[in-house]
């Protein structure tokens, strides 16, 4: 057995964080509301249950997590004072750190952390997101009070990510599930530093701060309880009425400033503008590789050519959000490698390797091979900039005899399309720190009723994906994400984009907004005090 | 009395400033290609967001393509949604109509409860269940928004045949023993075209604008089909960056309805006995 080195280090780093800020502490004021405009509202607050990254902003005030995972890929410790895990990661032991209550007056204790495991890979629960971060999860051992072993059927490397995510590793309170499992959903109850209050559907979402609360995330300025009373998260979903709100003060702050607007915020002393890369998939693009015409390799790889994420970025998001130089993984992943190189932007390639694939030009613009024409479904959210997006890569191909036909459905149409394969192109986001996840994306054993939109089964992909899982060793594991990088750039299973990019915005009366380095989308209130 | 109807819309101001308007929107739809400066297609990223000036008068899009010959191509397909539509809309309800007064009793309750059950929902709601149910695109706004036209056409239909079966010429062919779809046809029909006229002059207007509406919603005309609705809603996150992208679409929408109505009114004044 050994100890996961980062945490020790980095424990000591965050306690000298800790400690040089403690003196700044008393210049806070307390007290206060803050008004924070979503353009979306939580689906659940239940997190082992619920799949919405919309639940995380809310929740990250709600819940702690047992480990914090830092920008630079260390693990320090939280809610757990110490990880260790045996040389192949079949066995993890946690020790929770003492002292720690959730909102009803629960303890935080081994009993209730294998109740929250056992729990999420529960199928009763039907999680949609927690129960794929357990990965080979067999069973909780309670060793003592505050201890647990955790055993896992395989080597499970991707544990230590899915304990600093709120989802597998921000304990629920047992007593408030037991006492009312659905209700929780609504209710819900953890031990972060404010607590749930109420929420009106549709409306607005309030918490108020935790008096008891004192076990701070590392390198946070506060040590006791949060400055601000409440926390009130109102839905306005129009983008153009959230930036109105925001400037006539009638909210304090807005997540997910549309990107034309930036250039009228960024400057602006009124206003503090927090950005952010979202560790995952970035925005994607994935080819149906199981029906004509993107059946063709060659057809996909003329398709990197004219899909350019530099004009994407441009034209699509203003620039705001960066343009994707990888494939698969965005630069703040671990294992990023940058393959921008592989296919630049170069319509002629494009031409040649669809002239040599046999695809012929026809009388009407279009190109036909063995009776296929080049004419494309692609299947997305409606929002402004996948349809800039898509418009621009319309008015790309066409010159080279492709035709795409834009369709815009709601989340449930739009994921039973993508699982019945109805596009050639869909868009996809998924937000993960950890290569496992990839699996849980291209492995064929999630086509048709997972997250697999490729359709088509790939023996060495899968191969690839199966070994990056259970690989415990993290040179050879980045090797093999490195790999499955380029197997998907080369087989053009995905056309990358923009990496996701999370812009928010504070009036300046608004102070020490934190927001969380890996899962960036969610601002941590915390640490936050009005003037 | 013909030419009397002519004469009498001649000197109807607002009829004639509708006729004025509707006819130059005709125009303007059938020789768009010619008119349009620019293909309303064309994307130019590097001109994305120009204000109106000389080269292009009504500014460009997020794209660069020229709003002008967007907005131009967008009156096509306004015009056509509002007369397809309105001639589903049309030829459904009078059928309805017809049969639910003629033949009256049984057959008028089942088909009069069916169009109390359509008009128990405003028209908008009504088209936005029909998309729902064909899915979206430009072809099935333009069915769903005709079935939502349907309960206005239909019991305007019914009042007029109800009068019109007791007038002496229609009972003197039923005692010549003209079939029944001989006399609906020939005798009740002519008489109940004047109010369905205006009626589906009137419906166009309403028409043009649920399209629009579900366009805006996403559920009307796809990306990149320059209609109105759609271009509205594409541009309304810029309203304080770039306020040519939704105010010339806008305007688009304004001047065609209110071309329709008052060319309705006009008729109306005209034609509607009551009035006369």
């Amino acid at each position: 057995m050994r100890i996961a080195r980062p945490l020790q280090a980095a424990l000591l780093g965050a306690l000298l964080v800790v400690s040089a800020l403690a003196g700044t502490a008393a210049a806070q004021n307390t007290g206060g509301e803050l008004v924070f405009g979503v353009n979306r509202e939580a689906d659940m607050l239940d997190l082992h249950v619920g799949s919405s990254r919309y639940d995380l902003v809310p929740a990250a005030q709600i819940y702690d997590t047992l480990l914090f995972l830092t920008e630079d890929g260390e693990f320090l410790p939280w809610l757990a004072e110490e990880v260790t895990f045996n040389d192949d990661a079949t066995e993890y032991t946690i020790r929770l750190r003492p002292g720690v209550t959730f909102h009803d007056g629960t303890p935080l204790d081994a009993e209730a952390l294998k109740f929250n495991f056992d729990r999420i890979v529960d199928p009763a629960t039907m999680s949609a997101k927690a129960a794929g971060e357990m990965g080979p999860y067999n069973r909780t051992e309670v060793i003592d009070e505050l201890t647990v072993v955790v055993h896992f059927d395989a080597s499970y490397p991707g544990f230590l990510a899915a304990i600093s995510d709120w989802r597998s590793g921000g304990p629920h309170s047992p007593s408030a599930i037991q006492a009312d499992p659905d209700g929780f959903r609504f209710a819900p109850v953890g031990t972060g530093p404010f607590r749930f209050v109420e929420w009106v559907q549709g409306n607005r979402i309030v918490l108020e701060r935790n008096p008891d609360y004192a076990w701070p995330r590392p390198g946070t300025q506060n040590d006791g309880p949060a400055y601000l009373d409440r926390v009130v998260f109102r839905t306005i979903a129009e983008d153009g009425s959230r930036v109105v709100s925001l400037r006539n003060r009638e909210i304090d702050g807005l997540l997910r400033l549309p990107p034309q607007e930036l250039a009228g915020f960024e400057g602006n002393q009124d206003f503090v503008v927090t950005r952010a890369t979202l560790p995952g998939s970035g925005v994607l693009l994935i080819v149906n590789a199981g029906k004509a015409p993107t059946n063709d390799l060659a057809f996909r790889q003329a398709l990197l050519h004219v899909v350019s994420p530099d004009q994407i970025s441009r034209v699509g998001y203003f620039g705001a959000w960066p343009p994707h130089r990888g494939s698969v993984l965005s630069e703040s992943n671990p294992d990023f490698v940058d393959v921008s190189d592989m296919f630049p932007f170069d319509p002629e390639r494009a031409e040649q390797l669809l002239d040599e694939g046999g695809w012929v030009m026809g009388a009407d613009g279009v190109r036909v091979k063995d009776g296929n024409r080049a004419e494309l479904v692609y299947i997305g959210f409606p929002s402004p900039e996948t349809t800039r997006t898509m418009e621009l890569i319309q008015a790309l191909v066409g010159p080279l005899g492709i035709r795409i036909q834009i369709t815009e459905l709601e989340s449930g149409a739009i994921h039973a399309a993508r699982q019945a394969g109805d596009h050639h192109i869909a868009h996809l986001t998924f937000i993960y720190t950890d290569s496992h996840f990839l699996r849980t994306l291209f492995h064929s054993e999630n086509i048709g009723r997972g997250w697999n939109f490729i359709h088509k089964v790939d023996e060495d992909l899968d191969a690839l994906l199966e070994a990056v899982q259970i690989e415990a060793d993290m040179e050879r594991r980045a090797e093999l994400a490195e790999r499955i990088q380029r197997h998907m750039l080369e087989q053009g299973y995905v056309l990358p984009t923009v990496y996701q990019h999370t812009i928010n915005v504070f009036g300046a009366h608004v102070n020490d907004v934190e927001s969380y380095p890996v899962y960036g989308e969610a601002p941590y209130f915390y640490d936050t005090w009005l003037d | 009395m013909l030419r009397r109807a002519i004469g009498k819309f001649i000197r109807h101001p607002g009829g004639m400033v509708g006729l004025g308007l509707f006819l130059a929107l005709v125009c303007i739809a059938v020789f768009a290609p010619a008119i349009a400066p620019y293909d309303p297609l064309r994307v130019d990223p590097i001109a994305a967001l120009t204000p109106p000036s000389a080269e292009h008068w009504m500014g460009t899009d997020t794209l660069g393509r020229d709003v002008m010959s967007r907005v131009i191509h967008g009156t096509r397909i306004s015009l056509r949604l509002g007369v397809i539509s309105v001639s589903i809309g049309l030829s459904l309800g009078v059928l309805i109509g017809v049969l639910a007064g003629y033949l009256g009793g049984r057959v008028d309750g089942i088909l009069m409860r069916f169009i109390d059950m359509l008009l128990a929902f405003p028209s908008l709601i009504l088209a936005l269940v029909a998309v729902f149910a064909l899915g979206p695109g430009l072809t099935n706004a333009m069915i769903a928004v005709g079935i939502s036209a349907i309960p206005a056409f239909a019991r305007i239909t019914r009042g007029e045949v109800l009068s019109a079966k007791e007038n002496l010429y229609v009972q003197s062919a039923q005692a010549l023993g003209g079939s029944e779809v001989t006399i609906m046809v020939r005798h009740i029909l002519p008489n109940i075209i004047a109010p369905n006229i205006v009626m589906g002059a009137l419906m166009t207007g309403t028409a043009i604008l649920a399209g629009a509406a579900l366009s805006f919603l996403g559920l009307g005309a796809q990306s990149p089909t320059p209609e109105w609705g759609l271009m509205l809603s594409q541009g309304r996150g810029f309203m304080s960056l770039a306020w040519w992208l939704t105010f010339f679409p806008g305007l688009g929408i304004m001047l065609t309805v209110m071309a329709m109505n008052l060319l309705g009114d006009g008729l109306r004044d005209v034609l509607d006995p009551r009035i006369r």
